[in-house]
């Protein structure tokens, strides 16, 4: 029965149904702008078993069970991204399941948005692998820096530096990218 | 102009993600799998089949797509010990004056060591690069009569190191290009005074911004009515309302820009940032002074003063200098609010082609009413921006919600007639010059707490012109 979870949670101070109802959807959705719907299935489940599995280290005491969760998450989709060996391979692919996805023919807006995203994309693959987490669990998780300190475990003055410097380069290849397009 | 690189990272791949029931329960069973796996002892993966069998004795069915194959075993250790040491050294792009960033996140955060913020705004000489930008001591423009870098704008440390906070004594003559003697050529400082905005001064409550600049003269709140001639006018004029406006800006002529000219904004850009969650608590208010000089073909400069910072919660408290300064050539093709100067002349002027053009245009503004309400804020700034653009910007945006409210003041004391369209949890106030139809500074607020948005640019107001080339030096 899958459906809830009676049995195979070991104990311990979670309950994994709380837990699950709580985090999954914004953890869900986090992990599937990273890396893709089929992909983000399988690593949320992970993260939870993972929790789950090792409950009996996370020390209330030291942060957020929010951080916790994303903490692992962001192990995992690093582990996942060095599977894919290249982080742009994986965008790649996420554009190409996103096309084939889409029922309606792409409007106008939709192709612009596209174009944003490739852009930004290119951008996020030239960051380390630490800025584009303190980015995107910043933009996309909204987590509040104390937690992307505890999640990504670097001293909380470092993640707004670095957060700071990943969206400064991110502004200035925004604005840069576009010389000579206009005169194309 | 600026590109507002988080908002659009958060509009991006925003439609993904949704937890849909089935995927609920396939997450579910994955996670009972799992951790049943675990308690046997067994590493192995689970399997697709596993949860598929599980999904086929509960949901009724599986889903098509059975999801990521690549299912290894794990040993995760949840203490990222992993991500130490994770760090390239070829990382540095940006961060050559890596002390900035520290520095300025440790002023954010209130952090008791104030040895590290950064006090060398009393230095004039010291306007340096931004962090990340790497200034040239002179410009490298193509244009021969391109702005200089040295010399002309505010004089380094003047306008800049004082860099006006709210209700600072900030005498906007300071802020004047001053040429050198042996610049080569001119500085494209001065606007014809028939050119000149006229500054309102009247003391008031709400909104906007800042700005001072060419050919102008000193206006602060409560300044006197000698000041102008629009005090008067401003006591006397009922608001105007968006056909009003429109009217007033059809009639009015395009002022392209011509060989050897430049635009030239000046601009206060405030902006809350949020130093640790959410709330005003630890909030800061950073304003910044900012000037642009852009010809049509994208070159040109840019001076940005010291970025001042004080408690968002005590608009009181003196503000602190943190840094960020620069003065730097500019080629920006782009420029005009992510635009081509060309591509700015083509905007539509019909309100349903334009909305369908700037929502297509790769702008770096998300494709949405934020994005539009933002890049109607820049495009009426822009001296560039052909008034029957402007006018059409307005009619654009009158079906969203944008209405006219009346009587509204700038973040410099400056009456003008208030516009606001609320999008959202937001509210978008824009203030217009009755005299010009221009803009005089706009903002955008979340509307539950009257805070100013965080990470958002909210305060702008340029001295526009367009400024001539008085035929080299």
């Amino acid at each position: 029965m899958p459906a809830d979870f009676v049995d195979p949670a070991p104990p311990g101070p979670f309950s994994l149904e709380d837990l699950y109802e709580r985090h999954a959807p914004t953890l869900y959705r986090y992990v599937a702008r990273r890396l893709g719907d089929d992909v983000a299935e399988d690593l949320t489940a992970q993260v939870f078993v993972e929790a789950l599995a090792h409950q009996d280290n996370f020390d209330p005491a030291q942060g957020s069970e929010i951080a916790w969760l994303y903490g692992i998450a962001t192990n995992l989709i690093r582990r996942h991204h060095r599977r894919e060996s290249r982080a742009n391979v994986a965008h790649a692919r996420l554009g190409a399941h996103r096309a084939a996805e889409d029922p309606a023919a792409p409007s106008e807006s939709r192709l612009a948005a596209e174009a944003d995203w490739a852009r930004v994309a290119g951008v996020l693959g030239e960051l380390t692998a630490a800025d584009r987490d303190i980015l995107l669990l910043y933009a996309w998780a909204e987590l509040p820096y104390e937690a992307i300190a505890l999640a990504v475990d670097l001293p909380i003055g470092t993640v707004k530096s670095r957060l700071s410097r990943a969206r400064a380069k991110l502004r200035r290849r925004l604005e840069r990218d576009r010389f000579g397009e206009g005169d194309a | 102009m600026s590109v507002d690189e988080l908002a659009l990272l958060r509009s991006l791949r925003a439609d993904v993600g949704v937890l849909d029931e089935t995927t609920d329960q396939r997450i579910r069973a994955r996670i009972v799998a799992g951790l049943a796996a675990r308690s046997s002892g067994l590493s192995a993966p689970v399997a697709d089949g596993q949860i598929d069998a599980a999904l086929d004795a509960t949901v009724g069915g599986r889903d098509q797509d059975a999801g990521a194959a690549d299912v290894a075993p794990f040993a995760i250790d949840h203490r990222t010990d992993d991500l130490v040491g994770e760090d390239e050294p070829g990382d540095d792009l940006l961060g050559e004056d890596e002390r900035h960033g520290p520095d300025e996140f440790g002023l954010f955060a209130f952090d008791p060591t104030p040895s590290e913020v950064d006090q060398r705004s009393d230095t004039p000489a010291t306007l340096r690069p931004r962090r990340g930008l790497r200034g040239r001591p002179r410009p490298a423009s193509p244009r021969g009569s391109a702005p200089t870098t040295a010399g002309a704008g505010p004089r380094a440390g003047s306008a800049a190191a004082r860099a006006p906070g709210l209700g600072d004594d900030w005498d906007i003559a300071d802020a004047h290009p001053v040429r050198d003697a042996d610049e080569p050529v001119h500085p494209p400082a001065r606007s014809g005074p028939s050119r000149a905005l006229r500054v309102i001064a009247l003391a008031a409550a709400l909104v906007l911004l800042v700005a001072g600049g060419v050919a102008i003269t000193r206006s602060r709140p409560g300044s006197g009515p000698g000041d102008d001639r629009s005090s008067s006018v401003a006591a006397a004029a009922a608001p105007l309302s968006i056909p009003d406006l429109v009217a007033l800006l059809r009639g009015q002529p395009a002022q392209p820009l011509g060989p050897g000219q430049f635009q030239y904004t000046h601009q206060q850009v405030g902006e809350r940032r949020d130093t640790a969650g959410a709330g005003s608590q630890g909030s800061l208010f950073v304003t910044q002074d900012r000037q642009r000089w852009l010809a049509a073909d994208g070159s040109g400069r840019e001076v940005l003063g010291s970025e001042s910072a004080r408690p968002y919660a005590d608009p009181a408290s003196p503000p602190q200098d943190i840094g960020n300064a620069f003065d730097v050539p500019l080629q920006l093709p782009n420029g005009f609010a992510g635009l081509s100067y060309d591509e700015l002349q083509a905007l539509p002027t019909d309100p349903a082609a334009l909305r369908a053009r700037l929502l297509a245009a790769p702008t770096g503004f998300t494709k949405d009413l934020a994005g539009l309400a933002r890049i109607t804020g820049e495009l009426l700034q822009l001296p560039a921006t052909p008034p029957t653009v402007r006018a059409a910007l307005l009619t654009m945006l009158e079906p969203d919600g944008l209405r006219s409210v009346g009587d509204r003041t700038d973040r410099l004391g400056r009456r003008g007639s208030g516009f606001v369209l609320d999008e959202g949890p937001r509210r978008w106030t824009y203030v217009v010059d009755r005299a010009t139809g221009r803009v005089l500074g706009w903002e955008q607020r979340t509307q539950a707490t009257d805070l100013l948005e965080s990470d958002a640019l909210t305060l702008t107001s340029p001295i526009p012109s367009i400024t001539d080339d008085t035929g080299g030096a």
